[in-house]
């Protein structure tokens, strides 16, 4: 029998490994976020990541004093608040990351400081060696993913269910293009998490430390994000095979010293936030989202959250439908972990759906699902193995050739990514971002633009409201301030491959207060110094709109084949002559 | 006819060499029964009929025979080299598309290396064009030739039975996928199906010869249901090709209610020639500059107006020549031009109108909105429309400007298509044109 051929030193194959792939993933990411030496767009630090970032320098540089701080600094990262009426750091966001990030901060604050970089924890070193931790954490994440995998399949499949999550899904996007969001350093502590509790059910060492450690990474996996409670389930569920095994699992938690284990870890590594609670709101628990939260949990956004082209999990990830089908068809096979995967798949759906915000503002995909693909890919895990047993290879040629065409639309997704402005179901839109990543090419007969406000309104006479909606959870509210709304405003060329010929526009109207809203929908095309060439209005009013009801107001015209000029720009928008508030919806614009 | 002739009998030859080349190939795994069976399927049943069949340069049919060639002359070794077939065809696969994909990039007029098919993006191998190679209704390669998908559900057989067969024919057909899906701007008007995957039944007669031999392993009723099937799509495709050879299909302006009104029948109704989809802008709209091409005038306007008569529009003010010009303001806001109906041009498969005027404003550049407009119109409406921004540079005010634009008629132009050539002003500063010509350009036959 041939022996099998051991390293010299075991873990030197994998260190280098590690030490290669993270040089080449530090590139991507500089790449992604730096422009010619400068950040890109709006910096490293911009929006939610600075409210994971604040807490390490309001702790370690500014002693949480908010007058030490850059002047306006808050404005500039539009995520935290410097509240200098009441000297205070507000943040809405735990501090789990921030607490994963201390030693590179704490590395990179010593050498700002060794090295006169301005020790400012905000300047352009910090925001270079921000990107560090995440790509950090991702290949160790992806080392316990591999790890956790090689329990259950062998050979190649756990590398190339570790390939396809990272570069087929949006973990890619939220490791090096934003791996300052928290979802990364989620990803590492669910695989840990896995790979911890495997070998805890496996009985290799049910140790009391083994839980402890259980313990500490749950506990901050939840400090990271409050929602990743759900793998609770996890602890519970994983493997088992009767109600009795989940009865065991139970009371492994309940005997006492080990309850005692859990709250205790679980309180430690609370302890921080509670302090900042408390010294936020004078509570030590405090619910620091204000407004926001899952206020559609009886009604959950379930369709658009899988499928919308606005940020949806198969949209962009499609990946994950290997994921899921190969979770559905261990179901049906009766494997074990089926059920457990699909039920993790459906909360966290139905979490992510009961969200305020089911689109989770400018992301990439459905991006609360990316730390459960962890468990997710078991499913494809189970997937290439069954194909790879299959004495047919056409099955492992095909999947393998999907895999890849993932991956690489994936990739071009990301490397084309900008934020989406359409709204839940505007296909064109999605269609021109799949156009212009260079994935495939369309033909133009027909434009459709849709709007239903879910997304934040880009005209500033517009204000978003729940308050009264004809589709979905959002509309729009214009008041007495504007006299014109915008509803489009594109150039006229490029919509459709040949010259537009034919214009219909239509818009769902809500009168606040009286039976007509005095307004006129007008369409015009207008030239590059903003004069109209060509115009047609319609009066909302004739179409019998009455206060509280949903009315459709819409518009047809033919454009004259000379308006071609490439700077002609057509507008639609509502003229709110009488100056009343009224609430809109749901408009449609279609060019032919 | 008669230009088609000498590509005709090398048709002829290239095609009875592919059923050679094939035959012997599909004879190493089947026997003649099935050998035979496959042979019509391929030859009749798809692309490779209109290939032969319709007029053209034989270049399709000729890689196919070479690709044949490569398959048989691979497998002919000893039995240990079973993976040489896999190796020589994704080398050729991966040669050709390369050669294809990447000598326009640095193909130029006087260098040693031309090629005459240059594309706007040369160079790139990204398939952005994949959907359209598969199910467009212009070409589509599953559209028209439907044999394909059971040649690809073919593939299990081998993917099950014979291993370095099944990544043979997997490979070359994605390979060849990525390449012709790479072409961006390739259209194959007047061909049935996708001719760059004609190449493909190389392997794909293979996998069809194996899904042949499983339906005659089957009972009488399913093997003779299935084999109706087989002859049904032969039928089609032999009449589809007919219906392109008369122009009945007209691949490059397919729709599918245009598809759906002629399906089955011989000749359209000029009602249903509406349904195709308008003309597409073709070539470069430029004249080219290092050929001599003779031009015919069609029109000219000195605009002198007739002896003994007051046209306000035509002062002397606005002459460059003569007496007198034409003045485009807010009240005259079109020129006089050209109007009329495509057929009377007898413009050919390739011709230019050229439009020529001198203009004079007073106003900045940025206040003057006029434009010379060459379009076509198709049942009233536009489906080429050409316009030159008069207010651009190098035209200045205070002075004649010389403004001229070429514009390529389409080679399909529909009988009733109406041409027009303009100069308009849709301003408010005032505008004078003078010796306003349109020119016919047209290469010697």
């Amino acid at each position: 029998m041939k022996r099998k051929r051991r390293p010299v030193v075991p873990w030197l194959t994998e260190a280098a490994l590690f030490a290669l792939l993270f040089a080449v993933c530090l590139l991507l990411a500089f790449r992604m976020n730096f422009k010619d030496g400068k950040p890109a767009g709006n910096g490293v630090f911009a929006s939610d990541k600075s409210i994971y970032y604040v807490y390490l320098p309001a702790t370690f540089i500014y002693g949480w004093d908010v007058n030490r701080f850059p002047h306006r600094c808050d404005t500039l990262y539009r995520g935290f608040i410097l509240d200098y009426k009441k000297g205070k750091v507000v943040n809405k966001m735990t501090c789990g990351v921030a607490i994963l990030w201390t030693p590179f901060f704490l590395a990179t604050h010593t050498i700002a400081k060794v090295f006169a970089l301005q020790p400012d924890g905000f300047s352009l070193f910090y925001q270079k060696m921000a990107l560090i931790p995440p790509v950090f954490f991702l290949l160790l994440g992806l080392f316990f993913l591999r790890r956790f995998l090689g329990r259950y399949f062998t050979g190649f499949v756990p590398w190339a269910v570790v390939l396809t999550v990272f570069t087929a899904t949006n973990l890619w996007y939220f490791s090096l293009a934003e791996g300052l969001m928290s979802h990364v350093h989620s990803f590492f502590l669910f695989a840990l998490f896995l790979y911890l509790l495997k070998r805890f059910i496996d009985g290799e060492s049910r140790s009391y430390r083994l839980f402890a450690w259980l313990c500490l990474v749950f506990a901050l996996a939840v400090l990271i994000r409050p929602t990743n409670v759900i793998i609770t389930l996890w602890f519970l569920l994983l493997d088992v095979k009767t109600g009795h095994d989940v009865l065991r699992r139970l009371r492994i938690l309940l005997r006492p010293s080990w309850l005692l284990t859990f709250l205790g870890v679980t309180f430690l590594v609370l302890l921080p936030q509670m302090i900042y609670w408390k010294y936020v709101s004078g509570h030590f628990l405090h619910y620091s989202y204000g407004n926001e939260g899952f206020i559609n949990w009886k009604n959950p956004v379930i369709l658009p959250v899988w499928f919308s082209p606005f940020n949806g999990l198969f949209a962009y990830n499609p990946a994950v439908l290997f994921f899921v089908a190969g979770a559905l068809w261990m179901v049906f096979r009766r494997k074990q972990n089926g059920r457990l995967i699909v039920l993790t798949f459906l909360l966290v759906t139905y979490m992510a759906g009961s969200w305020h915000m089911w689109f989770f503002g400018g992301s990439y995909g459905a991006r609360p699902f990316i730390e459960y693909y962890t468990l997710l890919s078991v499913g494809l895990g189970w997937m290439l193995t069954w194909a790879f047993r299959h004495p047919n290879h056409l099955y492992r040629a095909t999947l393998l050739l999907m895999l890849v065409g993932c991956s690489w639309f994936n990739l071009r997704m990301i490397d084309h990514n900008y934020w989406y402005n359409g709204s839940t179901w505007d296909w064109d839109e999605y269609r021109t971002r799949v156009e212009k990543a260079g994935i495939l090419q369309f033909d133009w007969d027909r434009y459709t633009c849709l709007n239903d406000y879910e997304n934040m309104p880009f005209d500033p006479s517009l204000t978003q409201t729940s308050l009264r909606v004809h589709s979905r959870t959002q509309a729009a509210v214009i008041d007495n301030r504007w006299p014109f709304t915008g509803l489009l405003d594109r150039p006229l060329q490029g919509m459709v491959d040949h010259p537009p010929r034919h214009v219909e526009a239509s818009v769902w109207i809500n009168p606040v207060w009286r039976d007509s809203t005095g307004a006129v929908l007008v369409a015009s095309v207008e030239d590059d110094s903003h004069e109209p060439c060509f115009y047609r209005k319609v009066p909302v009013n004739r179409f019998g709109t009455s206060a509280g009801q949903w009315t459709k107001a819409s518009l047809a015209f033919d454009i004259p084949s000379w308006l071609s000029d490439p700077a002609f720009r057509l507008k639609i928008y509502l003229w709110n002559r009488e100056r009343r508030t009224m609430y809109i919806d749901d408009v449609k614009v279609v060019v032919e | 006819m008669a230009p088609d002739l000498p590509f005709l009998l090398v048709r002829a030859c290239l095609a009875l060499l592919g059923i050679f080349l094939a035959g012997k190939i599909l004879r190493n795994f089947f026997n003649l029964q099935v050998t035979l069976i496959t042979l019509a399927l391929v030859f009749l049943g798809t692309q490779v009929t209109g290939m032969i069949f319709l007029p053209g340069p034989p270049t399709h049919l000729l890689i196919l025979d070479v690709y044949l060639l490569l398959l048989l002359g691979s497998m002919m070794g000893e039995k240990r080299w079973i993976w040489l077939p896999l190796a020589v065809m994704i080398l050729a696969a991966l040669v050709t598309g390369f050669t294809v994909r990447f000598v326009p990039a640095f193909s130029q007029p006087g260098s040693w290396v031309f090629y005459g098919n240059r594309r706007a993006d040369p160079g790139s191998l990204n398939p952005v064009n994949l959907h359209r190679v598969l199910f467009s209704l212009q070409n589509g390669w599953l559209v028209y030739t439907p044999m394909a998908l059971a040649a690809l559900a073919g593939l299990s057989f081998p993917g099950r039975k014979n291993i370095p067969f099944f990544y043979t024919a997997f490979l070359f057909v994605v390979i060849l996928l990525l390449f012709a899906g790479s072409d961006i701007d390739r259209q194959f008007p007047g061909r049935l199906s996708f001719p760059p995957m004609t190449a493909s039944w190389a392997v794909l007669c293979v996998t069809l010869g194996y899904g042949v031999q499983k339906v005659l392993e089957k009972p009488m009723p399913v093997r003779m249901l299935l084999l109706a099937v087989a002859g049904a799509l032969v039928v089609l495709n032999l009449f589809q090709t007919w219906q392109v050879s008369r122009s009945v299909l007209v691949p490059g302006r397919m729709t599918a209610s245009y598809y759906r009104a002629v399906f089955g029948r011989i000749s359209p109704d000029s009602s249903d020639r509406r349904l195709l989809k308008p003309i597409s802008a073709g070539l470069s709209d430029t004249l080219p500059g290092d050929t001599r091409i003779p031009c015919r005038r069609l029109a000219f306007y000195d605009f002198e107006p007739a002896p003994g008569r007051n046209d306000p529009s035509r002062p002397a003010k606005a002459a460059r020549t003569g007496k007198a010009g034409m003045v485009l303001n807010a009240e005259f806001q079109y020129s006089p031009g050209l109007s009329l109906p495509v057929s009377q041009l007898d413009a050919g498969d390739s011709a230019w109108i050229v439009a020529t005027g001198y203009i004079f404003f007073s106003c900045p550049n940025r206040e003057l909105k006029a434009s010379l407009v060459i379009t076509c119109l198709h049942n009233g409406k536009p489906y080429k429309y050409r316009v030159t921004d008069l207010a651009n540079p190098p035209c200045a005010p205070g002075r004649w400007n010389r403004v001229t634009m070429s514009y390529r008629l389409a080679s399909q132009a529909e009988p009733g298509d109406l041409l027009q050539v303009y100069f308009m002003n849709y301003g408010r500063e005032e505008m004078f044109l003078d010796d306003m010509e349109i020119k016919l350009c047209k290469p010697a036959p």
